[in-house]
């Protein structure tokens, strides 16, 4: 580009000395004056070349920038992801052995967790309802110390409060005496001991106490086998007793087996 | 229901074996499953205690026994898990069965335990 331009500045100079030198020398020469307009109009179309030219160049310089953003941009994702690769490759999967290492169905899951929900916090629990229950961090303290301690402290609470209910009220309870009677937790992640009292091992501590075995208590089978055996047993015993009946009767002869047939309760008097 | 002897069958054994695992109308999974759930009730530890029964290292190795709910196959079985294993852990320790006999830090089990099932709870 700048060669060009030189090249065409170059010819308006040449035209124009030479123009000038014919004028110099009386002799002016038309074509030197076409000449240099000529030369004039090339240095004019090489000026707007040069501006586009420019214009050209900054786009490529602007493209280039763009290009190596760009590049810069692909080559930190790429590192991210090697390197988050690494991280996922060296989780250290948990100590374990074979056997617990177990798929868990999904549905497993859901069907476990429906049946622990009904276990857990209710839904309709307002947590800031419940009053904040202090840390017994005095009594954890003392029992470092000795066995001993706790428990005089719990007789110290025992009569402070009785002393102010002579003057004031329930409300006068320390907080820690309110929360021995503990009737405010709405709901506890254990088994309430209603329902401990209605289970098995309460059945099993009444049978105890009313003198019959537990052990005694039949399962169905044993049931089923047992009547079935009961059963054969009537059988057997009621065809003892017809067999007994009509030995009885064939005993005696016939005159008095009439009686007899009517009535069959043993009479000794008419034996 | 019979009374006093126990098997009383008029003709000699029966056919079916008695089962050791049947108590009283209740298989000894069910009787277990119970009794290991109560356990997670802090104040029925501190009644055991009360009654002795930590002290005695039978009870102490069955309890070392019902360990085995921790296991998949019979931990699905339980309804309050996490109190639960949480209990049997504890119960491993001869400190905590010194302790549990105190009332106060039954109460502190108590608040304890209902705290951390509510954590994070919104009110």
């Amino acid at each position: 580009m700048l060669s060009q331009l030189q090249a065409s500045y170059q010819r308006v100079e040449q035209s124009l000395q030479r123009l000038t030198d014919s004028i110099a020398s009386y002799n002016p020469s038309v074509h030197d004056a076409d000449e240099l307009v000529a030369a004039d109009e090339a240095v004019n179309r090489d000026l707007d070349r040069l501006v586009v030219h420019q214009a050209n160049h900054i786009r490529i310089q602007q493209l280039r920038q763009d290009n190596e953003a760009r590049d810069e941009r692909i080559r930190a994702n790429i590192k991210l992801l090697a390197d988050t690769r690494k991280e996922i490759a060296a989780i250290p999967s948990s100590a374990s052995e074979g056997e617990s290492r177990q798929e868990v169905r999904v549905d497993e899951l859901l069907a476990y967790a429906r049946f622990i929900s009904r276990t857990t916090v209710p839904p309709t629990f307002r947590k800031k309802d419940i009053p904040a229950l202090p840390k017994k961090e005095a009594a954890a303290a003392e029992i470092a110390n000795g066995i001993a301690t706790p428990p005089a402290n719990a007789q110290e609470e025992d009569n402070e409060p009785y002393v102010r209910i002579e003057n004031v009220g329930t409300k006068a309870m320390s907080e820690k005496q309110k929360q021995m009677l503990q009737p405010d937790l709405p709901w506890v992640p254990w088994p309430e001991p209603s329902l401990i009292v209605s289970g098995a091992l309460a059945e099993i501590q009444k049978l105890v106490e009313s003198g019959q075995d537990p052990a005694s208590v039949l399962t169905a089978e044993e049931k089923a086998e047992k009547d079935k055996m009961k059963g054969e047993e009537e059988a057997r015993e009621k065809l003892a007793q017809e067999e007994a009946e009509k030995r009885r009767m064939s005993m005696f002869d016939t005159g008095a087996m009439r009686r007899q047939t009517y009535s069959d309760v043993f009479d000794p008097d008419n034996e | 229901m019979t009374n006093g002897h126990p098997n009383s069958q008029t003709n000699g054994s029966s056919a079916i074996p008695r089962d050791p695992d049947f108590y009283a109308g209740y298989s000894r999974f069910e009787i277990e499953l119970e009794f290991v759930q109560s356990l997670s009730n802090p104040q029925y530890l501190n009644y055991l205690a009360s009654q002795k029964y930590f002290e005695s290292a039978e009870f102490v190795a069955y309890i070392d026994y019902l360990q085995y709910f921790r296991e998949p196959k019979y931990l699905k079985y339980l309804q309050y898990p996490g109190p639960t294993l949480r209990v049997l852990e504890l119960l491993q320790e001869e400190r905590f069965r010194r302790d549990i006999l105190i009332p106060a830090v039954a109460e502190a089990m108590v608040a304890e335990g209902f705290e951390a099932a509510t954590r994070g709870v919104e009110g």
